[in-house]
Parts: C-alpha cells; sequence; structure tokens
C-alpha cells in the first residue's frame, strides 16, 4: 500500500478498452452489463401516441410504450425513437433489448443491433432471427447475385434496374388533400421527371430516356460515383452505414459536359427536360434515388418472381408466430442500417395482422433527417414517437463519473454482478468503486481525493470521485468538445483517449503530457509567465498545463501536484522586478467596474501555439509601429519624416510588417533592407505586447483607470518598464538603420553637392558655386552650350531640376520647427564642408553618388548617373575644342587683348567696305558679327592653359567649362576676321595694278592696312600653319 | 531671463546649428551673416508666407539670447551688430559632437541650463521658466503621464500647481515640451487616441554617466547626478518651485524610472548596502527599492 497518490491510478488502460464503447454499434451483443452498468438514463419527449397508464420515464416508458398493446392481435405497434446523431437513441433500444425477458413466451424477439454493417450481413441477420427457419434460398440468391457478378456488370445491372424502374415501376404520386402548394410542386415536378406514358404504358421523354444516353450513363457508372461506391461496399465484408446513407449529387449527371444538347438533337421533350435538370437538378437526383431504392433489391434478388423473398420471410414467420400464439418484436438500433432495403422492411410495417398472421411490436431508433423521409405509409402507422430531447450529457460530471466508475470496477465483475442481479432481480447492482476499492472497503485516499480532485452524486452509486478529473478539468476537457458536445464524443475523448493515456504518463510521472492541450479546453486568461510564477525548468511546462487544466490558471492543490509527481516549488512574480513590491501592491487587486472585456486573452492563447487572428496580428503591428515611430527622436538630429523624401526612406527601412510574427500571421514578410522585430510565442514578447496594448488604448498604467480590466498578475511597473525597455532598444536600432541609410548628414551632403556638380556642368564658376545659398537658388543657366558639351549641358539641366536641394536639406539637415514645422534654419557646418569637399573632386563625387546612394536617393542617384556618363562622354571633345581654342587664340592675339583685335579690324574692315575692297563681298555680316564675338570675350581667359595629365578628362573639363564656351566661340571668330582680312588683302593687292583717281583713298587704306599687317600676317602664318 | 515666456521660439536643434556653425568661425559672426549662411534666401522662398510673422525672424535670435544666457555664447559689440562667438570653455566639445548625433550637445546644453539656473539662485533671483517647468515636469510620476495638448490636462495641472508664471499658454506648453524631449527628460509617445508625455530622464541620464563617478554610495552618487542635471530634482531648484513640493529627500519617481531602465540596459548597478545612511530610496508606483551603491558598468566617453 502506497502511502501518498503519487502515480496512483484506479483503472488501467485495458479496462478501459474492454469497458468503454462510445459507438454501441461496436458494443458486441453480449455485453448488456457493461452497457447497463454506465448507462445514463435519458428523458425523452413523446409527441406522438397516446400516454400510457402509471406515466413512466426514459427509456422504461419506450419499453412500456412497445409492450403496451401485447396481446391484442389485431394491431401492429410501431415505436419510433428519433434525435440527432450521437444522443443516445441506440442506447435506448439496447436498453429495451436488455430489460426485454427473452424467455418471455409471449413473443419472439428480432434484435439487430447497430454493429450489423453490411447488407448481406443485415440479411443474414433477419433470416437468422425469424423464427421460421427458412430464408437459406433467399441467401444463396443474393450470395449469387453478388458473388456471380464482377463490380462494374452488378453496376450496370443495377442501373437498368433503374431505368426499368424510371419507365415501369414508379408511379406517378397521386395529389392527397392536405397537400401544400410547395408539396404540389414538388409532386408534379416529379411525375413530370418520369415522363408520359404511351400506348403501351411505357414512358416515354422521361428520365428513363436520358439515363439511356451514353453520356448520361457514363457519368452515372464513373468511379467514386453514387452507384459505384454502393456496389464497392456489397462487395466489402464491412461497410460504412453512411455508405447507404448517401444521395445522387449533381456530379453523378454530366450538368457541365458539352455536346449534350446535341446528343438530343431532334428529342425536343429530352430537351426540354434536360434544361429543366441542368436548372435544377435536386428534383432529379431524388427520383434517381428513388429508383435505386427500387432497383436494388431487384438486382439483389430480394423481389425474385419466383421462390424466397424477404416480405415471404416474414409472412411465413409471422404464420408461425400466430400459430404460436407468439408475436414478434423487431428491435431496430438504427433504422438507417436497411438504406436501400427499407422498402422490404416498411411493407411488413403495413401489413396488419390477422388470423393468419402474428402483430408486430416494432421498436427502431433513427435520427431526424431520415424519419421526416419516412413513407407516408410508415409515418402514419407509428404508433408511438419519442424524441430524445436531453442528452445523457444533462449532467455531465455524472455522465463521466458513471464510466469512470465502470473502468474502476472493470469488465469481468461488472459482467458477474449483472448476472447476480438478474438471478435476484437487484436493483442498485453496480458497486461503487470509491467505497469499495480495499476488499469492500473504501479507498485509501478516497478522502483526500474527493476533497481534492472532487466527486459527485450518482443516482444508484453514490458519490463517485472524479480522479483523475477535478471539476474544472473535468468542465474543460468537455468544453473541448464544443457547445453541442455529444454523449459519443465525450466519451471518445474524455473518457477512452483521457484516461488511457492518463494511466501511462501518470505510472511515468510525465502527466499531464503534451496533448493535454489537445485534450482538454486549453483557453486561458492570464498571462503564461504569470500563471508559473516564475518557475522554471523540465517541469515548468508540465506544471502550466496541470495549472491550466486543473488549477483555472491560479493555483494547484498538493495531492493534484503529488498524484501528478509534479513539484510545485515557490512561486515568485514574474520577471525581475524593477524595485521590491510594497505594502498595497502585495496585496490582490480588487476587481475594478471595466466597460469591456480584455481583449487579451486571444494573446495568451497565442502564447500557448494557437493562431492568433489577422486583425489582432494587424492591431498589434499598427500599435507597435505608432509607439516606436514616437520614440524615434530623429528631427532632434535635423532628420524630418513625417513627409516627403524622410518618411519614403523611413518606410521603406520600418514598417507594419517590421514586426514579424511567426509564419501564421498574413501578410508578407519584412522585405531585404527592412528593420525586423521578430515577435516571438514568448513570455517577454508576451508581455510586450500586453503593455503596448494597455497603453495605446489608455495612455497610463493605473489599473484603476482602464476600460478594460488590468491584465491579473501583471505589476504596473514591471509592464511599463518592459516596454520601456523595448521600445527604446527597437527605436534605437531603426535610428541606427536610418542613419546608416541616409549616410548621416551625408545624404544632404550629397543632393547639394550633386547639384553643385550640375552648375558647374552648366556653366557657372566653380568659384561661385561655393556659396551654399547659390547651390540651393541658383536657377538653371539659360545660355547655351557648345556642341561638343551638348549631352552634358542636357543632363546637367535635367538633374538641376530634378534634385531640389532646398527640399532635401529641408528634411535631412534643418532645424524645424513652428506652426508649420517648416524648415527654419540650416546644417550650414556640414553642408558647406561638404560642397568644398565636392568642389576638390566633383567625378568623384558623381561617382560616389551613384554607388552609395541608389538605394536611399534614387532620384539624385539616376541624376549624378546621367550627369556622370554626359560629362564623361562629352569631355574629350570639349577638351580638344577648348585646346585648339586657347591655341587659336594665344597664337592669334600674340598677347593682346581681343578687344583692340577687333577694334582694329573693325576699322580696316569698314575702310576696305567703303573702298569696295572688302572681301568677301557678301561676308560683311559675319564679319562684323565675329569682331562682336572677340570683343565681348572675357579679359582673363587662360590662353596659357595646358591639359592636366594628372585629371581625368571629365574632370577636366568640368573645371574648363565655365569659360570654355567663350574660348572656342573667340577662336572661331578670331577665324572668320583672319580670313575675311586675307581676302581683303588679296582684294587690295589685285586693285594696285588698277589705274584710277581714287590715289588718296588707297594710300589711306594702305597706311590702316599696315598698322595691322602684323597682325594679319600673324594670322595668316597661323592659318598656312594649321592648314 | 525667461525662456518660455520670452524666447518661446528658442529651441536645442537650433542651438545646436548656431553652435555648430559658430566652432568653425572662431572670429564669430554677426546676426546678418549668421542668417545668411543658417537661413538661406532659398529655404525662406520655398516655404512661402510665414504663419506668423515673427516666426522666422524670432528663432534664431532667440536661440542666440538662450545660448549667450546659458553661456555657450558670447555676444560682443552693439546689440544691432554684436558679434556671435562660441565660447572657448565649449568650443572643443561642441567640434567634437558629430553631425548626425547631437546627443552630446543635448546633454551639454542641459547641464548648461542647470548650472546657469543653480547660479541664479545662488545669487537670489529667480531661476529662468523653462528651468522651473523642467523641474517641475520631472517630479510627475510616469505612470500617469501627461497629455501632450494643453488643454487635455496639462493646463489644469501647471495651474494646480502654481507654475502659470512658468508656463500659461499653449505656444509656452509646447515650447517646454520641446525643450523636455530634446534634453532627453521626456518621450512623446504616440498612442491610439492621443499623444502622451512621459517623463522619462532616462537618455539624460545615460549621456551623463560618463561625468558620475563609476560607482560610489547611492546617496553620493545621485547627489553628484543632481549637481550636474539640477532639473532632475535637485533641493535647490525643487525648493524654488511654487506651491506645496514632495520630499526633497526622495529620489523622484522619473529618476528612478530612468536608473531602472539603466539597469535592465546593463548600463548600471544598483546594489544594497548595509550603510544606511548612503541609502536612497527609489519609488516608482508602488514598488519601493533601497539603494545603497551604484555602479556604473560601462563608463561612457
Amino acid at each position: 500500500m502506497t502511502s501518498t497518490m503519487k502515480g496512483f491510478r484506479c483503472w488501467n488502460a485495458g479496462s478501459v478498452r474492454q469497458t468503454v464503447y462510445s459507438d454501441i454499434g461496436a458494443l458486441p451483443s453480449d455485453a448488456d452489463a457493461v452497457f447497463l452498468a454506465a448507462h445514463t438514463p435519458v428523458t425523452l419527449a413523446h409527441p406522438r401516441g397516446e400516454e400510457l397508464p402509471g406515466a413512466t420515464s426514459g427509456e422504461r416508458q419506450v419499453l412500456d410504450a412497445l409492450l403496451a398493446s401485447v396481446g391484442d392481435v389485431d394491431r401492429n405497434t410501431i415505436v419510433a425513437v428519433t434525435g440527432g446523431s450521437g444522443t443516445g437513441k441506440s442506447h435506448i433500444v439496447r436498453w429495451v433489448n436488455a430489460h426485454l425477458d427473452a424467455s418471455d413466451a409471449r413473443f419472439h424477439v428480432l434484435y439487430v443491433p447497430r454493429a450489423v454493417q453490411s447488407i448481406r450481413e443485415l440479411l443474414r441477420r433477419l433470416v437468422v432471427g425469424l423464427p421460421d427457419g427458412g430464408g437459406k434460398e433467399l441467401l444463396t440468391r443474393i450470395d449469387a447475385a453478388i458473388g456471380n457478378t464482377n463490380p462494374a456488370e452488378l453496376q450496370d445491372r443495377l442501373l437498368e434496374e433503374m431505368r426499368l424502374a424510371l419507365t415501369w415501376t414508379l408511379e406517378p404520386q397521386m395529389a392527397t388533400d392536405d397537400e401544400s402548394a410547395a408539396e404540389r410542386a414538388v409532386r408534379e415536378e416529379r411525375n413530370s421527371l418520369l415522363g408520359e406514358p404511351d400506348e403501351q404504358g411505357k414512358r416515354r421523354d422521361g428520365l428513363a430516356d436520358l439515363l439511356a444516353l451514353p453520356e448520361v450513363n457514363r457519368a452515372l457508372l464513373r468511379p467514386e460515383g453514387r452507384l459505384y461506391r454502393l456496389v464497392q461496399s456489397l462487395y466489402s465484408e464491412t461497410s460504412r452505414r453512411d455508405e447507404q446513407q448517401e444521395a445522387f449529387t449533381p456530379a453523378d449527371l454530366p450538368l457541365r459536359q458539352p455536346g449534350l444538347r446535341r446528343a438530343l438533337a431532334g428529342k425536343s421533350g429530352l430537351i426540354e427536360l434536360w434544361d429543366i435538370i441542368c436548372h435544377d437538378p435536386r428534383p432529379a437526383l431524388d427520383l434517381l434515388d428513388e429508383a435505386l431504392r427500387s432497383a436494388l433489391p431487384r438486382t439483389l434478388g430480394l423481389r425474385a418472381h419466383n421462390g424466397e423473398t424477404l416480405d415471404l420471410l416474414f409472412r411465413r414467420s409471422r404464420q408461425t408466430l400466430r400459430d404460436q400464439g407468439k408475436e414478434l418484436v423487431l428491435l431496430f438500433e438504427d433504422l438507417a442500417q436497411f438504406g436501400l432495403i427499407d422498402g422490404e422492411l416498411y411493407d411488413q410495417f403495413t401489413i396488419q395482422p390477422g388470423s393468419d398472421l402474428a402483430p408486430l411490436r416494432v421498436l427502431f431508433a433513427v435520427t431526424d433527417g431520415p424519419y421526416d423521409k419516412l413513407p407516408l405509409t410508415v409515418q402514419t402507422r407509428i404508433s408511438h414517437r419519442f424524441i430524445v430531447n436531453s442528452s445523457a450529457l444533462q449532467d455531465r460530471e455524472a455522465f463521466v463519473a458513471r464510466y469512470l466508475n465502470l473502468v474502476r470496477v472493470g469488465r469481468a465483475e461488472v459482467e458477474t454482478r449483472w448476472s447476480q442481479a438478474q438471478d435476484s432481480d437487484t436493483g442498485d447492482w453496480v458497486r461503487n468503486a470509491c467505497d469499495t476499492r480495499e476488499d469492500g472497503l473504501p479507498c485509501q485516499f478516497r478522502d483526500e481525493c474527493h476533497k481534492y480532485f472532487g466527486a459527485v452524486e450518482v443516482a444508484g452509486l453514490g458519490r463517485v470521485g472524479l480522479y483523475p478529473y477535478n471539476g474544472l478539468a473535468l468542465r474543460r476537457a468537455l468544453d473541448a468538445r464544443g457547445p453541442s458536445v455529444t454523449p459519443r464524443d465525450a466519451l471518445d475523448v474524455c473518457v477512452s483517449e483521457v484516461l488511457i493515456e492518463a494511466d501511462a504518463h501518470i505510472g511515468r510521472g510525465t502527466y499531464p503530457h503534451e496533448r493535454v492541450r489537445e485534450r482538454f479546453d486549453f483557453k486561458v486568461q492570464r498571462a503564461k509567465d504569470v500563471v508559473l510564477g516564475g518557475r522554471t525548468g523540465e517541469q515548468a511546462e508540465r506544471l502550466y498545463r496541470a495549472l491550466v487544466v486543473w488549477g483555472d490558471e491560479t493555483e494547484l492543490a498538493p495531492v493534484i501536484a503529488e498524484a501528478f509527481s509534479l513539484e510545485v516549488g515557490v512561486s515568485r512574480s514574474q520577471g525581475t522586478p524593477a524595485l521590491s513590491k510594497s505594502g498595497p501592491q502585495t496585496e490582490p487587486r480588487a476587481a475594478t467596474k471595466t466597460s469591456s472585456p480584455s481583449p487579451l486573452p486571444p494573446l495568451f492563447q497565442w502564447r500557448n501555439d494557437d493562431h492568433l487572428a489577422d486583425d489582432q496580428v494587424d492591431f498589434y503591428r499598427a500599435c507597435l509601429l505608432r509607439l516606436v515611430n514616437s520614440r524615434l527622436d530623429l528631427d532632434q538630429d535635423l532628420f524630418h519624416t513625417a513627409n516627403g523624401e524622410g518618411a519614403e526612406i523611413l518606410t521603406r527601412l520600418f514598417n507594419r510588417m517590421s514586426f514579424d510574427f511567426p509564419t501564421d500571421a498574413r501578410g508578407r514578410r519584412p522585405g531585404a533592407g527592412t528593420v525586423t522585430f521578430p515577435i516571438q510565442r514568448n513570455d517577454d514578447d508576451v508581455r510586450v505586447l500586453v503593455a503596448a496594448r494597455w497603453f495605446d488604448e489608455h495612455g497610463h498604467w493605473d489599473p484603476e483607470r482602464g476600460t478594460w480590466p488590468w491584465p491579473d498578475g501583471h505589476d504596473p511597473v514591471d509592464l511599463m518598464l518592459a516596454l520601456e525597455c523595448r521600445l527604446e532598444q527597437w527605436a534605437n536600432e531603426v535610428r541606427v538603420a536610418f542613419l546608416s541609410k541616409v549616410a548621416g548628414r551625408d545624404l544632404a551632403r550629397t543632393v547639394v553637392g550633386t547639384r553643385a556638380v550640375a552648375l558647374i556642368a552648366s556653366g557657372m564658376p566653380p568659384h561661385d558655386v561655393s556659396d551654399l545659398d547659390r547651390v540651393l537658388s541658383s536657377p538653371t543657366s539659360t545660355s547655351s552650350a557648345t556642341p561638343a558639351w551638348a549631352s552634358a549641358w542636357r543632363a546637367a539641366a535635367e538633374a538641376l531640376r530634378k534634385v531640389s536641394a532646398v527640399g532635401w536639406v529641408g528634411q535631412f539637415a534643418a532645424v524645424r520647427q513652428g506652426d508649420r514645422g517648416g524648415p527654419q534654419l540650416i546644417d550650414a557646418a556640414e553642408l558647406t564642408a561638404g560642397l568644398q569637399t565636392v568642389l576638390r573632386s566633383p567625378v568623384a563625387h558623381l561617382r560616389r553618388v551613384v554607388e552609395e546612394f541608389n538605394d536611399s536617393a534614387p532620384v539624385v542617384a539616376s541624376a549624378a548617373r546621367d550627369l556622370l556618363s554626359a560629362v564623361e562622354q562629352d569631355a574629350p571633345s570639349l577638351l580638344r575644342d577648348v585646346t585648339s581654342a586657347v591655341e587659336t587664340l594665344a597664337e592669334g592675339l600674340e598677347h593682346a587683348e581681343p578687344r583692340a583685335v577687333a577694334k582694329a579690324a573693325r576699322e580696316v574692315g569698314r575702310r576696305a567696305r567703303d573702298s569696295g575692297l572688302f572681301r568677301p563681298a557678301d561676308g560683311w555680316n559675319d564679319f562684323a558679327e565675329a569682331l562682336d564675338t572677340l570683343e565681348a570675350l572675357p579679359a582673363g581667359l587662360p590662353l596659357d592653359w595646358r591639359r592636366n595629365e594628372q585629371e581625368s578628362e571629365a574632370a577636366e573639363a568640368l573645371a574648363v567649362e565655365h569659360w570654355a564656351g567663350s574660348a572656342i566661340a573667340g577662336a572661331l571668330a578670331l577665324q572668320v576676321v583672319r580670313n575675311s582680312m586675307a581676302a581683303t588683302r588679296q582684294e587690295c593687292v589685285r586693285s594696285n595694278s588698277v589705274a584710277g583717281d581714287v590715289d588718296q583713298r588707297r594710300r589711306e587704306v594702305r597706311k590702316k592696312l599696315k598698322q595691322v599687317e602684323e597682325h594679319l600676317q600673324a594670322l595668316g602664318t597661323s592659318e598656312v600653319r594649321h592648314g | 531671463m525667461d525662456y518660455l515666456k520670452q524666447q518661446n521660439l528658442a529651441s536645442v536643434p537650433a542651438l545646436f546649428v548656431i553652435c555648430r556653425y559658430l566652432a568653425t568661425r572662431p572670429d564669430g559672426e554677426d546676426e546678418a551673416a549668421l542668417r545668411r549662411v543658417l537661413q538661406p534666401r532659398a529655404m525662406i522662398a520655398n516655404q512661402g508666407p510665414a504663419p506668423r510673422d515673427d516666426e522666422r525672424r524670432d528663432v534664431l535670435p532667440a536661440s542666440l539670447e538662450v545660448g549667450r544666457d546659458i553661456e555657450l555664447l558670447d555676444a560682443q559689440g552693439s546689440r544691432r551688430e554684436r558679434v556671435w562667438s562660441l565660447r572657448e570653455s565649449v568650443r572643443a566639445e561642441v567640434a567634437a559632437v558629430p553631425a548626425a548625433d547631437s546627443r552630446p550637445f543635448r546633454n551639454l546644453v542641459l547641464r548648461s541650463l542647470g548650472a546657469r539656473a543653480m547660479q541664479v539662485i545662488e545669487s537670489g533671483e529667480r531661476p529662468a521658466d523653462v528651468a522651473l517647468a523642467l523641474t517641475w515636469l520631472l517630479q510627475g510620476d510616469p505612470l500617469s503621464p501627461l497629455s501632450t495638448s494643453w488643454s487635455d490636462g496639462p493646463e489644469m495641472a501647471v495651474r494646480r500647481s502654481g507654475l502659470d508664471l512658468a508656463v500659461s499658454s499653449p505656444e509656452q506648453w509646447r515650447a517646454l515640451v520641446r525643450w523636455a524631449r530634446s534634453l532627453g527628460l521626456a518621450t512623446a509617445t504616440a498612442a491610439r487616441q492621443k499623444s502622451y508625455l512621459v517623463v522619462d530622464p532616462t537618455k539624460a541620464v545615460d549621456d551623463t554617466l560618463g561625468r558620475l563617478p563609476r560607482q560610489g554610495p547611492a546617496e553620493t552618487w545621485f547627489r553628484q547626478l543632481h549637481s550636474l542635471l539640477p532639473v532632475l530634482g535637485h533641493r535647490a531648484l525643487i525648493s524654488a518651485l511654487p506651491g506645496p513640493r514632495g520630499s526633497a529627500t526622495e529620489i523622484p519617481a522619473a529618476t528612478a524610472l530612468a536608473v531602472c531602465k539603466l539597469e535592465r540596459a546593463g548600463r548600471l548597478r544598483l546594489l544594497q548596502s548595509d550603510d544606511a545612511s548612503s541609502t536612497v530610496v527609489l519609488r516608482l508606483g508602488h514598488q519601493v527599492r533601497q539603494v545603497g551603491e551604484v555602479h556604473v558598468v560601462e563608463a561612457v566617453a
């Protein structure tokens, strides 16, 4: 004898298997003792049939109703017990069978338990059970019908019989007096589907004719179709009951198969019929069911024209019994067993007894649906209908307790005691195991077991202990089966599975094991770490399950812990308290009146591996995003993310999906480049979510002021700290990632720098560009570029258009405050320094922008890329032009000021023109324009410039761009002047040989010409040298 | 000098850009030059007309005045042509502040503001309104934060405390919130319905750890903390608050929150001690803890 309950069991898995049968169909027919030992009386409604004298209740009144007319040889008695599936209807029939005296000379009992599953076995039961002793021929014929054909052939025969039934056997239904409009419509539809009889009485243009179509035929015979499954079940040793309760479905007709109407071409009646069926196939499918019901008995030979039939066997038996002065009692645990052959049975119900036939006393159980479909001929003959309207689970604890007692007593003893009880007519024949476990004395643990695990009063047994349940655990076990738990559900799980598993695990000291979560309702109201009170270690999970199921998330009685080999230990508050608790806090918190229920249980369920609903995930993501965003404080470092580029960069980096719930949550996972915060199913993360939700909805940490109850077991300070620390950590990670993305102040510097380079490429002198205000505000240049620099010019203009430095600086390097939050001051120190760096190496700057900022500032990077590409493309030709221009100007001007040269040339030209000597004669305008260009040339053109081979061509091109245009234009102008002067000179020389009266003027011209001769000479020399 | 009432638009970020720029100008700049470079015409032109005429004009001069008052800046010359420069005593510290991380600078402002307030008190005058208001704010309970919206609680709380002399309008309250956030004394936390100002000087304390003893008796450690950051609860500043005041010997809940967070972050260790004379009491909500010694785990450079 053990002194503690550790590992104690008062049942074993074997006894459970021998005694607990949730499906009455599986209970052996000779196991009445087991059945009765745990049978729970039910209450029944009695809507049909006269109330019997001495009105009894429960199963007894069914028995009384069945036997009330015994002795009345003129009338049959048909008693139906109806109710939902699993409500215990079959138990009632079984109970009646167990309480019928088989030796009563007044009747012969034929009992068909639900265990009989196949049609062949069912027929065999009937044949064997009827008293006449015949039926061998019938059975042989049925075996032959099935055994001598293969399934495909039998299926085809069945279909042919259906067609015959539709053509000949099934009769049009007649109207009844009390027929409703809906019933009339259904009836007329059915009759219409049967078709119209021709002169021979053969129905035509009906469903039978459609069945002859190959397409319809193939659909009905298809594998996995209704007929296929039925025939397969006939060949099986066992079959499921529902196989015979199935019905034809739309899939059994080729409703969507193309070509059907073509096949019916010329048969307008059938086309019309097919259209009706396609529109609403249900009436046709019902008629097919009816046809099958008629066809199956014929196909199987139940209705042979010669020899034995079921009807014949029944008649002979009733005749025999009549002769013996007996009545035939038929008990069917489930009428649905008869399925497609129920017609044979119903025929018997309608045959009234008489001088040659014994009366029938029939009791059957059937679910509500099939009951309503019983043929009218049967419906009208039902003497009594009982409806199971109270589940055996009305007193759920007592229901389970009966089985707990049964498994403790065991099958062998139950059967012995039942046998003894029948002999001695004892009433309460089942012993109470708790009171008699120790050789008739109470179990050694009874008192403490009943105290801590609980016990319930069971009629006929006394107090039965709930072990291994207690009241809470049993409630959770039953609740886990759902609101419409049936006795069968309860037995399957709450008794069989739970007890079998508990036996093994309690013995090993591993109870409650992991699967307990599935067996019991594991809904929780508190956080796991609160329930565990800080206990950790290998037993923590097991302890948690016990605390939830047996302790309702509060505490576990020591006896329960001992029985389950659990070391409860000392709990402490969750987490490490920031500070120790002072007096008032340690007192249990009085319940505060709140207006809403707590929204937290789904979160606690999620902690226990349940799915977190999408709307919950969405809520927490939005809440955390809001809280973290408000902690970023990027504005303190002059970064602004409320809108514009700043908002775009931050949102790409950090968004709702950054909070990465496990894979069962909806939405895409965080993308690459996104800051990710995994939210795990652990105590810390759940605590943060609890805190976030509380603060988000209340804005304080006062449990007394909540709109929903404060999360039990949590301390406000600890919750606040958990949230504060996590928000701080997350905000810091986002801040670091953001700064990395914008490279600190570099992004602003980069944008300013890119704009500066674009301005240089547009021809602005670098010196001017070093002024920050000019870079930010300088409008795009309106002057034009040299042809060699055209691409770069366009790219620069585009960059200036696209890259608004004001916007970027305002977002990434400005103090913003005031009513509109506009930029007030800018980080000039950083931007000016950056600008200087860019001006030292503008090409390197563009290259860096392309390489480093494509992600964070794609518009800027794109503009920089285009500009860099254009500059590199145009630089060689620009440099060639500049080199040439500088050489031209340097040589042509010979250190003279361009303006002076132009002035002299203009004078000579004018005189030559006036003398008619200017050449080309039509070139004066070009000449004058070139002189204007020369005169406008800046004074400081670097005509000593030489290409620096150490620098890239692009860098060199940018460096000279602000004067390159002038130099090239000047060189071209100088060329025009030189050409004109050369032509004019030739003309003057030629004119010297011509006599005339213009000697004086010629002398003057010669004098002026001489003044510029040196320059012209130089220009001419240069021209000759350059070809 | 009152900041909230007289220099309402002064701000720490504005001081940040001013000081950083002046750090590169050893000879200083006059206000017009400062305005040209810190407030480029292009930026102003881009914004359109200001909602308030004086808004743009005031941010710079207001911040300059505050910078001078807390002795970060010097101003030489006549009023119209004053040349502003960074004080030599802080030049190196300002120059070392990274461009994109202003926390060291903000801590410098907080220390300077506190020092200035103590200086004024010692001279028998009333400290700046912002110093008083921050001190009052930090005596609040972090578990019951105020709304950031003036009319949704703060107005009543301020009036009840007799602090109208420091804050008496929505604009001044907004300025106070701005100061508190910038100086690492509070966070503006957005909940679903509204935003709350949670008093939490964790950042301020964290940024000051490098100037505090690496370890020492709690009483001494907290006294030094208050000496560096008086607005956290220096007795003299608390005494300057109007109306009834809490215990000057107890560490305010906001400071308790900060050290608890820093302990959780591994930055501090708060130890018990047998020496009752050096013990301080940390009270936060219903939780109370006696701390005898404070260890700074990782000193800030």
